[in-house]
């Protein structure tokens, strides 16, 4: 078990910083996931913490040691890359021993890890076999055993499932979960997809700009957006960020002070049950449907307000609506604010707004 | 080869050699069958042009070996007559026995394999090194240092022989086997093409083999030098070739036959009062063969390495 600290970190190449000052803290045992868009210092945060790139400033510790002057192999971390960077010139055996004999593990003992790892990840019929001679799956759990061979405290993973096809993807995800269940390790994810980051992180940490966005759950995250640029990279579509005004004057007059933005998911607008009117708390608004995007099992259209400004919605389990004009509902609950600076605000105290948050 | 592209067959096709080969076809107009034909025989032309140029190309390149080769097994009059004799009757070592009576040639071979298995041994030691660490870390002076590496394939050798002549005399490594090997080991064209080969492996490779707790000596043994494995054993052949064969400084670099190696040995055999070109090239053979048997043994990676597009 490790805990991972980053303190006062900045990182520049040259004249460009890439992190001007991070503080994270990486609780151990779980499962972190660094994500935003590219460029935003995720993959360079990673490899600070692998000892792969050198803080311009700041301290790094893992599990209580600070080791700014730790090489790489001494970390007690493993790594999986993107592109695997399994050993051309080994064998699968001889990759996955290739840490245990550089750390001068008795060869017997050697063997047995290797046979060990090899039976956990399905590599048993390939440990002879030379690494071109494997698919990217199998290349893949190479990378995988090499680094779960060493049993580290840390995983580090960059990117390990973006060069797998989209089938394969699902099911290492459901595999990582797993393992990082059963070894109990802390791992350290980067991706740049939300969905991996979601459905995988116990603790996501969402950057951009080489700054920490937000740093929660998932469902944190989801419910609690901390500015507009969290509010907008979880989901698809994106939440609905627009204008305080765009949602009429009843809107505008019950916003919070200095909200400037105002934010809804596409999931929570539903289309107007005429049968029954509205309830308090409920803003109608009248809206003309422009397109339909049919994904079996959801619906998202595209529709406009009338200052001009474009919603999206998201429905399920219903009929496809025809173009043109539509009124729908928007609990006032489900609406987020945000100030000038695209902060947010915290929740009006309403009583009774408290109300789960599905995550969809 | 473009001489090879067959001109249109004329439309009398029938009057071609392979107009019977297009007769079973069923009689149609003259239009259909003229392009088979044409096509037939331009296939003939190119194979017939293949095959002449592979013959001048085989008589160009072994044509003076097997007349070497020839004139070292043949009698002085053999070798003289007219018109030439272009094969021996029997085998006869004779030529080797007299070349070996005239200049020791144990002596000169011993001194040839000391001076290129030290330069091949030291120039590795060097350029591996050197190589590495121009293509992987980052230090001050680096481009500037590389620069001057580059800059040494640049001199002529004839430029600097006599001040170098001049420091192995006051050195006192005159007629020593090192004065003939030291100046070779740091081949700036071996750091060259090594360093373009070590940066071509993925960085990520070697970050693993970091995070793997290996040394940078076991990521060059492990890693580098077996992705390297082409480009290592050309630079060695191209070594090996010149230093084998060098006659320039071996000669001018010494003033006795000490440290002399084979290629300033084997033109005394004519320096003799006879002319014996049948000696001269047994001598030559002594000097070839051993080149011969490195081609051979390193022919499957002379042909990975020439064909080499890179690390996987």
């Amino acid at each position: 078990m490790s805990q991972i600290e980053l303190r006062n970190i900045g990182k520049s190449y040259g004249d460009k910083e890439i992190i001007p000052s991070l503080d994270l803290t990486i609780e151990a045992g779980s499962f972190s996931v660094l994500v935003g868009p590219s460029g935003c210092g995720k993959s360079t945060t990673l490899r600070m913490i692998a000892g792969l790139e050198k803080p311009t400033t700041g301290t790094i510790s893992i599990g209580g040691k600070t080791v700014d002057d730790v090489t790489p192999g001494r970390r007690g971390v493993a790594m999986v890359f993107q592109n695997y960077a399994i050993y051309p010139t080994m064998t699968v055996e001889e990759n996955i021993e290739f840490g245990l004999r550089n750390n001068k593990v008795p060869k017997a003992e050697r063997r047995e890890l290797v046979h060990e790892i090899a039976e956990t990840v399905g590599l048993t019929a390939h440990l002879r076999k030379n690494p071109d001679a494997l698919s990217g799956g199998e290349r893949q759990r190479v990378a995988l055993a090499r680094a779960m061979v060493k049993k580290p405290a840390v995983f580090l993973m960059d990117e390990p499932l973006s060069n797998l096809d989209a089938k394969l993807r699902q099911h290492m995800r459901i595999e990582l979960i797993e393992l990082h269940e059963r070894l109990g390790a802390t791992f350290v994810y980067v991706t740049h997809d939300q969905v991996e980051a979601m459905s995988m992180g116990t603790s996501i940490v969402l950057m951009d700009g080489g700054r920490i966005q937000q740093q929660a759950a998932p469902t944190e995250l989801y419910a609690k957006p901390h500015n507009v640029f969290t509010s907008r990279f979880i989901g698809t579509p994106p939440m609905n960020v627009l204008r305080v005004g765009s949602f009429g004057a009843d809107v505008a007059s019950d916003a919070p002070a200095g909200a400037e933005w105002l934010g809804v998911r596409p999931e929570r607008i539903t289309f107007a049950d005429t049968s029954r009117p509205a309830v308090p708390g409920e803003t109608e608004l009248a809206v003309t449907i422009l397109a339909l995007e049919n994904l079996g099992a959801e619906l998202v259209y595209r529709v406009e307000l009338p200052d001009g400004s474009r919603l999206a919605i998201k429905r399920f389990d219903e009929i496809a609506r025809p173009l043109g004009h539509a009124v729908v509902r928007v609990e006032s609950t489900d609406i987020h604010w945000f100030d000038a600076n695209e902060e947010r605000i915290a929740e009006p105290a309403i009583p009774g707004a408290v109300r789960e948050v599905v995550s969809a | 080869m473009t001489t090879t592209i067959a001109p249109p067959a004329p439309p009398t096709a029938s009057g071609s050699p392979h107009g019977a080969a297009a007769s079973p076809v069923p009689p149609t107009t003259p239009s259909t069958a003229a392009p088979k034909i044409a096509a037939l025989l331009g296939k003939v032309v190119r194979i017939f042009a293949r095959i002449i140029v592979s013959i001048l190309l085989v008589l160009v390149f072994a044509g003076p070996f097997y007349w070497m080769v020839l004139t070292a097994f043949q009698t002085a009059s053999e070798a003289l007559s007219i018109p030439p004799q272009f094969w021996v009757d029997a085998v006869r070592w004779d030529n080797f026995i007299a070349a070996f009576d005239r200049v020791n040639f144990g002596h000169f071979a011993l001194n040839s394999v000391i001076v290129t298995g030290g330069t091949l041994l030291g120039q590795f030691l060097i350029i591996v090194p050197a190589a590495y660490a121009f293509a992987r870390f980052q230090f001050k002076g680096r481009d500037v240092l590389f620069g001057v590496v580059l800059a040494t394939m640049m001199i002529p050798g004839q430029l600097i022989f006599l001040p170098v002549f001049a420091m192995y005399a006051k050195m006192g490594l005159l007629n020593t086997h090192l004065s003939l090997i030291l100046p070779f080991i740091a081949s700036g064209f071996g750091i060259f093409l090594l360093r373009q080969t070590f940066m071509r492996v993925p960085d990520s490779l070697i970050e693993a083999a970091r995070l793997d707790h290996a040394s940078e000596f076991t990521i060059i043994r492990r890693i580098m030098l077996p992705l390297a494995k082409p480009t290592i054993v050309t630079i060695g052949l191209i070594t090996f070739i010149g230093t084998w064969n060098n006659y320039f400084f071996p000669l001018v670099w010494t003033t006795t036959d000490a440290a002399r190696t084979l290629p300033v040995a084997v033109p005394r055999l004519e320096a003799l009062d006879e002319i014996a070109p049948t000696i001269v090239m047994a001598g030559n053979m002594l000097l070839v063969v051993p080149i011969l048997i490195v081609f051979l043994l390193a022919r499957r990676h002379i042909i990975s390495a020439f064909t080499y597009t890179g690390v996987k």
